[in-house]
């Protein structure tokens, strides 16, 4: 993914114009990236810190003003200052925060005794029965929020952390009834708006009197 | 990889204190030679009003900001030279310092700076009886003049530092009232008058007239006449005043309490401009210290049968103001 940082290069007054664009990174005091536009209209690019590969790319001439990190890690995720100097108007400060966001990997669904669930058919359970499911989520940053869904609705929004790597929700159902016999309880992980949740779904089965 | 150049750390002096009219010289100094620096940047918060840059001619750039007035003449790349210091001119200086390409490395150090007005007039103790006895309790209130900002009040009797903290039922409170008149005023003194309007003529307050300070009874007459007196008095005091590196005597124990809005005596004098300045956060405005005192009082504090109680006012950076002093005879 492609991290964007935005920074307003455009002068306050007609007539002045940005000379020379620096991006630091967390309290760093050594830019990482340099927009030198001191002598010359087109201005020089200086990308400096390893750690950022060349995969920094600044674009002065759009609006706004952006810089790009191609192939985006967790560890570039903190606070970016964008320093402006312009040639009459008092330097220009600001702060971007990016988050790199890191969608979950896997969804797990156990019985309460902690075993998988076979061909993800729960059961079969009687009548007046109560079920007990556990659905773990495995990866992600930050840590997803886990929900069972049924009927399109959220019936558990319980989440659990267990580790830094590891959320659950538990699910459970006393009283079951005839018109739960092949319902779909469905689990979702999702830790952002921008990409789909991952999810999981078993069928309940039931025993005829 | 690459080498850093030699911007280590920079060394910057910004004095804590300065007094009001006064020119000022910011230093911000680094190991860098004028080939291998780029800028260096003056900020007041957060705006840039003074640059220097090595390679550009002019190398020195002004950028406007409400209470600062540089002296091109006399600043350069490590001096920045400040004329005309007014309370607006309190704040946090930030210096900022760019090396040369290719590696731009920046350094910045902050100080804050504060600037002072020490009271014109003394402080004044009000409240204060002829004559006290043991177990009796001494209640007084010391104000201070109007100061920028407020002044530190600490009580002596017979010339001893109070004891702190003190024990119930004594008590000790502080508090800072806004000075809307300007450096010549002492706005708490209307509480105490218009409370003793009623019984204005005890014995005591009559006596204390006669003696040194007394407490004014109607608030415009006799302030006017109080302020003719401490003027003159201020002024052969102000030989006294020394600059010291004393720490700030602690006479306020307690926190200071949040100003009644309704103690400030409605304006009815001309202000200062420079008094009245926009309020921001370092506290451009004048204000008047006041402290209260109640200290039940024992054999011990009485000498030869006299009891003396005093106070000075300190100014910010331990600069020492006036004293004002009361001397009674107890039984």
């Amino acid at each position: 993914m492609i991290g964007h940082l935005e920074c307003n290069i455009t002068p306050a007054i007609s007539g002045d114009r940005a000379t020379l664009v620096m991006w630091y990174k967390a309290a760093q005091t050594i830019p990482f990236y340099a927009f030198d536009a001191r002598d010359i209209r087109e201005g020089s690019h200086r990308s400096s810190n390893s750690s950022f590969d060349g995969r920094a790319n600044f674009f002065p001439n759009r609006t706004p003003a952006m810089l790009e990190i191609l192939h985006t890690k967790p560890t570039d995720s903190g606070i970016y200052r964008c320093r402006v100097d312009f040639h009459k108007s008092p330097t220009r400060h600001s702060r971007v925060q990016l988050t790199v966001i890191v969608p979950p990997e896997k969804l797990l669904i156990v019985d309460e005794k902690g075993s998988h669930i076979r061909h993800y058919i729960l059961g079969p359970y009687n009548e007046g029965a109560t079920i007990n499911i556990t659905c773990i989520s495995t990866g992600g940053r930050p840590l997803p929020k886990v929900q069972w869904w049924y009927d399109n609705k959220v019936i558990n929004n319980t989440s659990v952390v267990l580790s830094d790597k590891r959320v659950r929700n538990t699910l459970v159902l006393h009283r079951l009834e005839r018109k739960h016999l092949k319902s779909v309880f469905t689990c979702q992980a999702a830790n952002n708006n921008v990409t789909n949740p991952i999810s999981a779904s078993i069928t309940l089965d039931m025993n005829r009197k | 990889s690459y080498i850093v150049l030699g911007l280590d750390s920079v060394h910057i002096k910004v004095p804590v204190a300065v007094p009001l009219g006064t020119s000022v010289t910011l230093v911000c100094e680094c190991d860098l030679s004028d080939e291998d620096l780029y800028s260096v940047k003056w900020y007041k918060g957060k705006r840039e009003f003074f640059r220097y840059t090595s390679k550009e001619i002019p190398s020195i750039k002004i950028f406007p900001k409400a209470g600062i007035s540089v002296n091109v003449n006399l600043s350069n790349a490590s001096h920045l030279v400040l004329d005309g210091i007014e309370p607006q001119s309190s704040g946090r200086y930030s210096c900022e310092i760019t090396e040369a390409a290719p590696s731009f490395h920046t350094q910045i150090a902050s100080r804050t700076m504060h600037v002072v007005d020490l009271p014109e007039v003394d402080p004044r103790i009000d409240d204060m009886k002829s004559y006290y006895g043991a177990d009796e309790f001494l209640e007084v209130r010391c104000t201070a003049g109007a100061s920028l900002p407020a002044a530190k009040l600490t009580w002596l009797i017979n010339d001893r530092p109070l004891l702190l903290p003190l024990q119930e039922p004594s008590r000790l409170e502080s508090l800072t009232l806004p000075a809307d008149d300007g450096p010549s005023s002492s706005s708490g003194s209307s509480n105490s008058s218009s409370s003793k309007r009623s019984s204005s003529s005890t014995n005591s307050s009559s006596k204390q007239k006669a003696s040194v300070k007394s407490s004014s009874q109607v608030p415009a007459a006799v302030s006017q006449t109080l302020d003719q007196e401490r003027m003159e008095e201020g002024h052969e005091q102000s030989g006294n005043m020394v600059v010291g590196g004393a720490p700030t005597a602690s006479a306020l124990t307690e926190g200071l309490m949040a100003t009644d809005t309704a103690r400030t005596k409605p304006g009815s004098r001309t202000t200062n401009a420079s008094a009245s300045a926009a309020s921001e956060k370092f506290g451009n405005r004048y204000e008047v210290a006041v402290s209260q005192l109640k200290l039940l009082l024992e054999h011990g504090h009485f000498q030869m049968g006299k009891l003396k109680v005093s106070s000075y006012a300190f100014g910010v950076g331990e600069f020492m103001s006036h004293q004002a002093v009361r001397a009674v005879h107890a039984i």
